[in-house]
Order: structure tokens, then sequence, then C-alpha cells
């Protein structure tokens, strides 16, 4: 046998065996950094295999991107359980792109229950347990999405939004307005956390909402909802009269901007600056 | 001119071929891999990259997205797309048939007939094939970064008139709709992903050369580069195998062993890409690495490529 034709494989093994540490140490240290996804082959099974080669084929993020496009065709059809498997497999695939676990939240927790919730072809206990089943999944996708993207603000802000107007749980929304808040939101969810504050049932998070709301007075944002809020919380702590505003508090509300035109808060949907319109 | 005188390495006014050291094996690597290049670029590769790029350009704008971010992202995932097939359809089919036309044309027996190394040869021929590879990504990188930022300065305007003219829009809404739509727009990180799928052609073509040298068919080399891109993409599974020991049974072994040893990762490579897909890009220190580690690649296939062709009978 030719020298050539033995030396070559016995290279290829050599380096081989060498490179196996450098590149496993390269890519755990992505992995880590939330830079790359390991391929999981148990995607085979619902992508299918053609999808599956396209993965292996490096093709990962078209894929995702066409799978995205095809969920809305499933949203337009309402057909809600394609549309959250199509999701869950848009998500694997590219688990650092938040704006997807986003719209996934969104269309589970809001168009979908909307959906069944208004289905007048189902009884009314039917249509609630459907409803809030549905709420249910869209609030396990954005905790899903905040696994992997644990700063993400934009995904607590998501799921604030959904407590406060969906699940009517002021603690869980103020918990999750903070995290918002900590994760570089802007102040519209420091105003909004105070709103959540205002209803729990404790002093000490009255004053909080006092102590935002009063701040954001000074700075000029003198919102119908903040002064409602104030006078609200003038009485609870006994605000001595000389240190109250001096607005009277608004009868019926008006929208503020961002806001929706009966809560004044602002409206459901991703939280986004550039956030879709429901449908 | 035909196709071999085009591969002939000799120019008058360059430096005789016969010189030696350093400096003549150098431009002897040039020479060849320029004539490569020419080769290569007589194929209309240029005139199907750009037809083939405007079509898929065209229907990245065809989709109906939900929101600015959305459409540009889909924009970019078609970009990179587009640059990773082009990349792996010429980095397998271009380097497939260069050696067996060489030979069948004679053009192979000329060059050969002068005091050209037959591993100047390979490494001139590999250099020709990423030359073309380098060309057409950075076309398809300009061309696609254009229309990024045509579209993310487009798109935020559209958002900010729309914020106005519901009265909105304050500087604080501003800096988030400029910041949100900018950040899955046109970034630094969209080129680092270009430069990993550079960095997966190279190697990629350096498998192929190898396979070439030992292939006795053109057809035979472009089957098993496919085999070893879309292997090479699942190798991460076969080393994770194998170094952390989640084989259980000895067939398991049996394939995921010689998979890890002998395959390229190119998901490594392609992570910038996909950084790239998300907005992020992957950081200088990272793309370094990986540099570091595609040159080792294509280093240790060329040695093994120039063992096998030195003692091949042509």
């Amino acid at each position: 046998m030719k020298k050539g034709y033995l030396l070559a494989p016995l290279l290829i093994i050599a380096f081989g065996f060498a490179k196996l540490p450098l590149e496993q140490r390269h890519s755990d240290s992505m992995i880590d950094r939330g830079l790359r996804q390991p391929v999981d082959m148990g995607l085979g099974e619902e992508l299918g295999q053609g999808a599956l080669i396209a993965v292996l084929g490096g093709y990962r993020s078209i894929l995702a991107s066409l799978l995205y496009v095809e969920s809305q065709v499933f949203f337009e059809r309402r057909e809600w359980a394609k549309v959250e498997t199509t999701f869950r497999l848009v998500t694997s695939l590219q688990p650092q792109f938040e704006r997807y676990w986003e719209l996934g939240g969104w269309h589970l927790a809001y168009n979908a229950a909307s959906s069944y919730r208004f289905d007048e072809s189902r009884r009314l206990a039917v249509r609630e347990t459907l409803f809030h089943e549905w709420l249910d999944r869209g609030i396990a996708m954005l905790e899903d999405g905040l696994r992997h993207l644990p700063d993400s603000w934009r995904l607590h802000a998501d799921l604030a939004e959904i407590y406060r107007s969906r699940k009517e749980d002021p603690r869980l929304a103020a918990h999750h307005f903070r995290m918002a808040l900590a994760n570089g939101a802007r102040p519209l969810y420091e105003r909004m956390l105070a709103y959540e504050l205002v209803l729990l049932g404790d002093r000490e998070s009255w004053q909080e909402a006092y102590d935002i709301l009063m701040d954001h007075y000074r700075q000029g944002h003198r919102m119908p909802s903040a002064i409602r809020d104030l006078k609200i919380l003038e009485e609870r702590l006994d605000i001595p009269l000389e240190q109250r505003i001096p607005e009277e508090a608004p009868p019926p509300l008006e929208p503020e901007p961002g806001a929706d035109a009966t809560s004044g808060r602002p409206q459901p949907g991703p939280a986004a600056a550039t956030a879709p319109v429901p449908a | 001119m035909s196709d071999s005188d085009s591969s002939r390495p000799t120019d008058p006014g360059s430096p005789p071929l016969q010189n030696s050291g350093l400096g003549g094996a150098l431009w002897r690597v040039w020479v060849l891999a320029c004539s490569t290049l020419t080769q290569l670029v007589r194929m209309k590769v240029f005139v199907f990259l750009i037809l083939a790029t405007l079509v898929l350009a065209a229907m990245a704008f065809a989709v109906v997205t939900f929101s600015p971010e959305e459409e540009l992202k889909l924009i970019r995932d078609v970009a990179l797309g587009s640059m990773h097939l082009f990349a792996s359809l010429l980095a397998i089919a271009a380097t497939a048939i260069l050696l067996p036309r060489d030979v069948e044309d004679r053009t192979l027996y000329t060059i050969l007939s002068k005091p050209v190394p037959r591993y100047e040869y390979l490494i001139g021929k590999w250099l020709g094939v990423v030359l073309l590879i380098g060309i057409c990504l950075l076309f398809m990188d300009l061309f696609y970064s254009a229309i990024l930022w045509w579209r993310q300065e487009s798109l935020i305007q559209a958002q900010l008139a729309a914020f106005e003219a519901a009265g909105q829009l304050d500087a604080g809404l501003a800096e988030e709709v400029r910041t949100a739509i900018a950040s899955q727009g046109l970034t630094w990180g969209f080129h680092s992903g270009a430069f990993g799928i550079l960095l997966q052609g190279a190697v990629l073509t350096s498998a192929v050369l190898l396979l070439s040298t030992i292939a006795t068919s053109t057809l035979f080399t472009i089957l098993a580069g496919v085999a070893v891109l879309l292997i090479g993409h699942g190798q991460e599974l076969a080393r994770r195998y194998f170094l952390e020991g989640q084989v259980s049974t000895t067939m398991e072994r049996l394939i995921a062993t010689p998979v890890a040893i002998v395959f390229p990762d190119f998901s490594l490579f392609q992570s910038a890409a996909d950084a790239a897909s998300v907005g992020t890009g992957l950081p200088l220190g990272d793309l370094l690495r990986l540099t570091t580690i595609a040159v080792l690649y294509i280093l240790v296939y060329k040695i093994a490529a120039s063992l096998i062709f030195a003692e091949r009978e042509l």
C-alpha cells in the first residue's frame, strides 16, 4: 500500500482526537452564553425528516422563519392547536429570538383564549374553561421564554399584562412589572406597577405606589388614571391636606397615551413598541 | 481562449515559475488560484448568483409579517440562508469538478510538467474556489446590507409617523422604536454571520478537495460532499455521545466515534449565522476561535490531500 494513503487517514484520526476537546469547549462556552443551540434530534419527530435535514444542513433560522409564516395561516383559520404546535417548534428552533415567545404567548393568551370565550356554539361553562386553559398555555409559553431569556423585559411585561388584564392577579402583575423595570423597561411600566400596587391590600404597597405616582406627578406626568389613584392613596395613607395634590379626582377616565379607553392602561398585546394589532 | 489556456500558469512579465523559495511558491499558488477563479467565473456562476439573489430577496418581501422586526428578521434569514446555500453549493460542486476537468482537458499534465509541486496545485485550486466563494459572499453581503438598511430606515420612519399621528410619540418611545427596529436591521452581527459562512465554505472546500483526490468520479465527490455537509452539522451529537459517554450500545459507539473524529463540526461555524439571525452576532473572541479551528481543519485536510495526491497515478 502506498505510504500517503496510509498516512492521510492516520493524520485525520490523530487530529480528530486532538480537536474534540477544543470543539467541545468552544461549543459549551457558546451554549452557556446563549450564543448557539445544540442540535436536538427530538425535533425530528415533530419537524419531519425533510425539515430535520434542513436543520442539519444549517438552515435552522430560515426554517424557523418559514414555520412562523405558516403559523400565521393557522392563526387566520383559528386553528389554535396548530398555532401552538407551530410556535413550540419555532421557539425550539430559535429560542434566543424573544419575539417568537412574545407572539406565541400573545396568540394563545389573547387570540385563542378570546376566540373560545366568545364562541357561542359552546356552553358558557365550557367557554370559560377553555378560556382559562388557553390563557394558561399563553402564560406557560412566556414562562418558557423567560427560562431561555431571563433578562427579557418584554416577556416580563407581557406576563404582567396578562396577569393584570386577563387573570386579574395584581400581585403577580406587580411582580412581573417590577421584573420588567429591573431589566430595562421604560418608565411607563413603573406607573403600571404603581396601579397594581394600589390594588394590593397592604400599606407598604400603597406607600410604594404613592411614591412612584408622586414622582411621576412631579415630572409632569399627570394622567387621569394617576390622579385617580393618587387621590385614593392620599385617603388610604392619611396624607396631610397641605401635601395633597390640588386636582380633583377625575370622574370618568380618558385614555392616556398608549392606554385603552376603559381602564386608562396600556392595551394588551406584546409589549414592544412595534407591537402588532390583535385581529 | 479555452479553459485549458486560462489555467496555464504562465504570465508574461510574471516571476518565472521555476523560482524556488517561499516567494516563488506563493506566486505559483496565486497564479493557480487566479486561473481557477477565471475558470469558474466562465461557468456563468455570477449570472446565476445575481438572478437567484434577486429572486430570493423578492421572496423575502412577498411574505406578510406582523411587525417591522419580523420583516427584518425574515430578510436577514433569507439573506443568510441564501449565502449559506451558495457557499455550500460552490464549495461542493465547483471543487468536485476541478480535478476531473483538469484531467479531462489535460491541463493538469501541462501544469505538473512544470516545476509545480502537486501540493501547490491543490492549494492553488482550493484558494481559487475560496476566492470565488468570498467574492460571492461579499456581493451578497453588500446587496442584502443595502436592502436591510433601506428597510430598517423606512420602517423606523413609518412607525414614528404612525405614533406621531396617534399623538403618542415622545422621546422615550421614539428611542425605543428606533432601538427595537435597528436591533433587527443592519448590524455588525450580520457581517459576522457572513464571515462564519465563509469559514464553513473554506473548510468544506478543503474536505471536498480531499475527497476528490481519492474519488474516481465527479458524482461520487458531490454526493460525498453533501454527506460531509449534513453529517458535519450533526457532528456535535456524535461528539457529545463520544465525549460524555452517552452511548449505550456497541452499535451506537461504532457510529458515533468515527463521526465525531473524522467529520468537522459545521454547526460551530453556523452559530455565527444563527446569532446574526436573532440580531446579536458573535463577539470578536468567538470569531477568532472559530477562525483558528477553521485554519486547523484546512491545514490537516490539505496535508492529507497532498499525501494522497502525491502518490496518485494520473
